[in-house]
């Protein structure tokens, strides 16, 4: 207790003295040459990193600059769902990639068409393509799970079951369509 | 106004009364039905179908026909879309007209029998299990095995249910003896191991019969399987079967 009292004591007469001294104006250029005396002090990485992420900044572009930058991102989405491959969700069903396949090893087709329950028998967007390599026509779908009837559709007249199917079901118009079943994330292994 | 007038005006306003009772012309049946059957819900695009067919120089007759089912099924509230698909079907096959139309008449007194059956059995409607029931009768599975199955399994949830359904129609469509199915289903919803992928157990036995394989005793392993609570993958196998692809590697 009597140390506190007399640091207070010293330190009134500190100020007291100091108030006494005679007062003199600052030097010319002092402040300058006592910056110029101090070592420059370069901030840290993370110091300017964090600076640079919180300080506010702004961009100026034109509408043409954004153009290719738009082309990208739908690049990326675009190449993002077809990446998902075989399991896309379309409005809740598990769609599943599948191949069809129809041999013709001479290529005697002109145009070979996909036509089943799964597209309304319709012929638009199910024309098949020729796999050269392997001589014959090839289609991949997306197809939600279900037993799928179809059937080839060739030179848009002849109509052709799949030698492949693993289940054919007499169409009522003299003819048997294929049988194809999806369950789910797959084409029903056996 | 003299005898002769007044013969001519009776004669006319007879002839014009005579006129509206008339039934009406096939060109107006047709749009008079067109607008019915879009009112009640069949798909504009069928309809439009239909009319295309009937511009296309098919006769209103046969147009109507084509298009009566799809009407009828919607006012009694049975599955439209099979009879659409159905009719697309047909058309894209350039099946004549009369033959569509008794294609659809058959489809839709499948799902009148349908409604039935389940209505005769577990009380209730669920539109997949109606689809299911009448495309299996449609395709010739007997109603025996469907009433059968309901009534022994109507309590069940409805995602068990759907896949037994789904089994007696595959199976019956092959005429796997539904006996044996009974058996298969017993045991799975026993073991509580029947899961969705059985539905399609029927490529298992066709895979199996390819080989002479007994359908008593493709059953035996399915039966066995179940009870291990094992996929429906591993049937071939217990069957004997290796595990490489039977379909030849060609995916479809």
């Amino acid at each position: 207790m009597s140390d506190r009292n007399e640091d207070r004591l010293l330190d009134a007469e500190i100020i007291k003295n100091v108030r006494r001294m005679p007062e003199e104006s600052v030097p010319f250029d002092f402040s300058n040459k006592v910056m110029a005396g101090l070592e420059p002090k370069t901030p840290s990485v993370w110091l300017r990193l964090k600076l640079w992420l919180t300080g506010p900044m702004s961009l100026t572009f034109t509408p043409l600059q954004t153009i290719p930058a738009l082309a990208c991102l739908i690049a990326l989405v675009m190449l993002g769902a077809m990446q998902m491959g075989g399991s896309v969700l379309d409005e809740g069903v598990r769609l599943t990639t599948v191949q069809f396949s129809l041999s013709d090893t001479n290529k005697a087709a002109r145009t070979v068409s996909v036509i089943g329950s799964f597209n309304d028998w319709k012929t638009e967007q199910s024309t098949m393509w020729y796999d050269d390599k392997h001589g014959k026509w090839i289609l991949e779908a997306k197809l939600p799970p279900g037993d799928h009837e179809y059937m080839f559709l060739v030179d848009e007249a002849k109509l052709v079951s799949d030698p492949q199917a693993a289940m054919t079901r007499d169409d009522g118009f003299g003819n048997k369509n294929s049988i194809l079943f999806v369950n789910g994330d797959h084409e029903q292994p056996i | 106004m003299n005898s002769r007038s007044s013969l001519y005006i009776a004669t006319l306003v007879v002839f014009a009364v005579s006129l509206s009772f008339l039934p009406a012309s096939a060109a107006g049946k047709l749009e008079d039905m067109a607008a019915h059957a879009l009112n009640c819900g069949v798909s504009s695009e069928s309809v439009e179908q239909i009319r295309g067919l009937s511009s296309a120089g098919a006769s209103e007759d046969a147009a109507v026909a084509v298009l009566s089912p799809l009407l009828n099924a919607c006012v009694d509230q049975l599955p439209v879309s099979p009879l659409e698909i159905r009719l697309s079907e047909g058309v894209t096959k350039r099946v004549p007209l009369p033959a569509i139309s008794v294609a659809l008449e058959k489809q839709l007194a499948s799902f009148r029998l349908a409604r039935e059956i389940l209505l005769t059995t577990t009380g209730s409607l669920n539109e997949s299990a109606l689809e299911v029931v009448g495309n299996g009768v449609g395709k010739g599975v007997v109603r025996s095995d469907f009433e059968a199955f309901a009534t022994e399994f109507g309590k069940q949830p409805v995602e068990v249910f759907l896949t037994g359904l789904t089994m007696v129609s595959l199976q019956g469509q092959i005429d796997y003896d539904y006996a044996l199915t009974q058996r298969i289903l017993e045991k799975g919803i026993q073991a509580e191991t029947l899961s969705p992928d059985w539905q399609y157990f029927v490529r298992v036995v066709l895979a199996a019969r390819k080989h002479g394989i007994e359908d008593r005793i493709i059953a035996d392993a399915a039966v066995d399987v179940l009870d291990k609570g094992e996929p429906v993958s591993s049937v071939l196998p217990e069957l004997g079967f290796t595990d490489r692809d039977l379909a030849g590697g060609i995916s479809k």
